[in-house]
């Protein structure tokens, strides 16, 4: 009836198309809101059984930490239902994920189970996959998921991806490899020719903390790297582990052609302080910018230099006011010799030596 | 023996519990730190194990909350991850009795607990 309304109503053409437009907008709603609710049914039902299967594998990752070998059960059993579900990507990653971070909290044996049962789902396969995948987001997971599962037999693969040109799948693969070997992991810096950045260095000495059996002779090599950050960093790792013996090698990096290097070699001569680095440290001063004679400074007042008085007292007289308050503080540490130095200077009551003495003065009382 | 066990990891908690459950104890879960709290309104447990970083109460405001009771001492193993060495400081000022670093095994997170639990 509404048809032929339309049609035999010629007087109202307008009104006709408005309501067509209508209607046409109220089914497009409908649609709409179809759609979403759709969506929004579907995403409930795969949270659902997200948990369902959360829930399962919590169970088997629990069991699994207790499990003990026998020997009618080499294997941790798993349940029909869950071998069944595990032909599912998305699942076997859900597996991955649980483990990892069941992992990540457990040592001993129940750890050694959870690797045992990584393995026994060949789970490693999915994460080997991922160091393949375009997407350097999954290589990167793949490379940790590696890593906390122990997977030393990975090692060539991961090795390879040391010097990735993707900073992140480098820096992980780095960390992966530091993890797995320790100090033996460190052997990528030997052919890395991308640069280690200051998080990565604090990263890696932080892994290697739990190490032993400092590679000395690897340490010569890294020492004289053409990779300036591979430098700086070793230097780090041998403050780090105090390895008194290569104090004349750190000694030859004073001469380094980059300042960061050489600031490096000075905070690390500081940790060292072996009887001649004060010494070192004073003949190395004149060729330094401001920022390596600041580090001297500060390195000769930690490790105390009774015996640069001299050099220090002339420091005093230089024109700038920060090298000053340096000297300062550097007297004011090495002890009563170093007061007296200060009190014997010719412009003590004068501005601004009486301001940057007293500033030196107060900072050590605090 | 009635042990409290406050841990936001839902594997790890489990764990946990099945371990002390095979020791022969009575155990409370709490999922986050305000159901921790919750749980020590309804009476002192004889030991509690406790995360340090969870939802809604930290370990450190459970410890707190602990010795503001007047209950007789109740031994406190404190759960950490690797790296937390000023809160674990914390936790002892606070009156936390021991304390595991994750990565722990059950096993000795077990001989923990029997060993405060014998010195009570």
């Amino acid at each position: 009836m509404f048809h032929l309304h339309l049609h035999v109503s010629p007087v109202m053409p307008g009104k006709a198309w408005l309501i067509i437009a209508m209607l046409t907008v109220l089914g497009m709603l409908v649609a709409l809101l179809c759609l979403i609710l759709f969506f929004l049914l579907r995403r409930s039902r795969v949270e659902r059984l997200r948990l369902k299967y959360q829930d399962l594998y919590g169970q088997i990752i629990q069991r699994a930490i207790f499990w003990e070998a026998t020997k009618e059960s080499p294997e941790i059993a798993i349940p029909f239902k869950v071998a069944r579900s595990l032909s599912r990507a998305h699942l076997r990653q859900l597996m991955i994920f649980q483990l990892v971070k069941a992992k990540k909290a457990m040592s001993g044996t129940a750890a050694a189970n959870l690797v045992q049962l990584y393995h026994q789902l060949a789970l490693h396969e999915d994460s080997l996959r991922k160091l393949t995948n375009p997407k350097w987001h999954l290589q990167a997971q793949g490379i940790q998921e590696l890593a906390v599962m122990e997977q030393r037999g990975s090692v060539t693969r991961l090795y390879r991806l040391t010097n990735a040109r993707n900073e992140v799948v480098r820096r992980e693969a780095q960390a992966a490899i530091v993890q797995l070997y320790g100090f033996d992991g460190l052997r990528f810096l030997d052919v890395i020719n991308t640069p280690l950045s200051e998080w990565q260095q604090i990263q890696l000495l932080r892994l290697l903390q739990q190490s032993a059996g400092t590679p000395q002779e690897k340490i010569f090599r890294w020492l004289t790297s053409s990779n300036t950050t591979v430098r700086v960093f070793t230097l780090r790792l041998i403050a780090e582990q105090h390895l008194q013996q290569v104090t004349p090698q750190v000694a030859e990096r004073l001469r380094d052609d980059c300042p960061a290097v050489r600031l490096q070699a000075i905070l690390c001569l500081g940790e060292l302080a072996a009887t001649d680095t004060a010494g070192l440290l004073t003949a190395a001063y004149p060729g330094e910018d401001l920022a390596g004679k600041l580090a001297i400074l500060q390195t000769l007042g930690r490790i105390g230099a009774e015996g640069e008085l001299a050099f220090l007292d002339a420091q005093l007289s230089t024109p700038d006011n920060r090298i000053r308050l340096e000297t300062a503080r550097a007297l004011v540490r090495t002890g009563e010799e170093g007061l007296k130095c200060l009190d014997r200077f010719p412009f003590i009551d004068q501005s601004p030596w009486n301001e940057i003495f007293q500033q030196a003065k107060t900072e050590w009382t605090i | 023996m009635k042990i409290l066990v406050a841990e936001d990891e839902p594997i790890l908690i489990r764990v946990i519990e099945m371990r002390l459950k095979r020791d022969g104890h009575e155990v409370q879960l709490a999922e986050d730190g305000q159901q921790a709290l919750d749980r020590l309104e309804e009476g002192p447990p004889d030991l509690i194990i406790t995360d340090i970083m969870m939802p809604y109460a930290s370990g450190l405001e459970i410890i707190a909350a602990v010795r503001a009771k007047s209950w007789p001492k109740v031994p406190v193993i404190i759960l950490s991850a690797m790296g937390q060495e000023d809160v674990v400081l914390e936790a002892f000022q606070l009156g936390a009795d021991d304390y595991i670093t994750k990565p722990f095994s059950p096993n000795e997170l077990s001989v923990r607990v029997r060993r405060l639990l014998t010195a009570k």
